[in-house]
C-alpha cells in the first residue's frame, strides 16, 4: 500500500520516488504550496477513499504521518 | 434557482451565469444562455474557450457563495488558481445556445477549492476540466 502511494505521489508531483521517505517533510519533498496541497488531498481521496480534513492537515508533516492518517481510515 | 448577483460579485457584461441550481454541498448545476452581445464571442459568433472557462469559474464561485450565504457569511471574491485537464469540443457554442454545467467539488483546503466541471449544450459535452479557485476569507 505504501509503495502504491509513493508511486502515485511521485508521478503526480513529478519527484523522484526515492526522495519520498517516511520521515521526509511532505511539503518540502514535493514542493507543495497552498494550491498544490489541494491536489494531494484530492489524490488521496480519489485513490484511497480517505478525505483529509482541513483541520487535520497541520498534523500531517511527514510521509509517515500521511501513511498513518490514510491507512487507519481506510 | 437562486438570484445570481447575490452569490457572485460579477455584473454584466462580465456575468457568465444566469441560472444556479444547488444540489448538495458537493454538487450544483448552472446555465447560461449566450446573448448576442456576450463579450466572449469571437468574430465567427462562437464563444472563445476563455468564455467557457469563465463560465465554469463563475459557477464555482456561485456555489461557494451559496454555501457561504447559507453559513451566514459574506460572499467574497474568488480567483482562478489553476486549470487542469481542460478538454474542449471542436464545436464551440454560439449566440442563443444555452450552456449547462454540472459541477462537483473534488476537494477543499482552507480557501482553495478544487472542482471538476462538465459543460454541455443540448446534452452534447463541449468542455470538461478541473479548476482550482482561491477565495478571499
Amino acid at each position: 500500500m505504501i509503495k502504491k502511494m509513493v508511486e502515485i505521489l511521485a508521478d503526480e508531483f513529478e519527484v523522484d520516488a526515492e526522495t519520498i521517505q517516511p520521515e521526509a517533510n511532505i511539503k518540502e519533498t514535493m514542493h507543495l504550496d497552498s494550491l498544490s496541497l489541494v491536489d494531494m488531498v484530492a489524490l488521496v481521496n480519489e485513490e484511497f477513499g480517505v478525505e483529509i480534513k482541513t483541520p487535520d492537515l497541520p498534523t500531517i508533516k511527514t510521509f509517515a504521518d500521511l501513511y498513518d492518517y490514510v491507512f487507519t481510515r481506510m | 434557482m437562486t438570484d445570481i448577483p447575490s452569490l457572485i460579485p460579477q455584473r454584466p457584461p462580465i456575468l457568465m451565469v444566469d441560472g444556479y441550481f444547488f444540489e448538495d454541498e458537493l454538487h450544483c448545476q448552472s446555465e447560461l444562455t449566450i446573448a448576442a452581445d456576450n463579450m466572449f464571442l469571437g468574430e465567427d459568433s462562437c464563444m472563445a474557450e476563455e468564455g467557457l472557462l469563465e463560465h465554469v469559474a463563475q459557477t464555482s464561485a456561485a456555489h461557494i457563495g451559496f454555501l457561504r450565504k447559507q453559513a451566514g457569511e459574506n460572499v467574497t471574491l474568488g480567483y482562478i488558481g489553476d486549470i487542469k485537464k481542460a478538454v474542449f469540443d471542436n464545436r464551440m457554442p454560439t449566440t442563443g445556445d444555452t450552456l449547462h454545467t454540472r459541477l462537483t467539488v473534488v476537494s477543499q483546503v482552507g480557501g482553495i477549492t478544487m472542482v471538476s466541471a462538465e459543460t454541455s449544450v443540448n446534452e452534447h459535452v463541449i468542455l470538461t476540466c478541473r479548476m482550482k479557485l482561491a477565495s478571499d476569507n
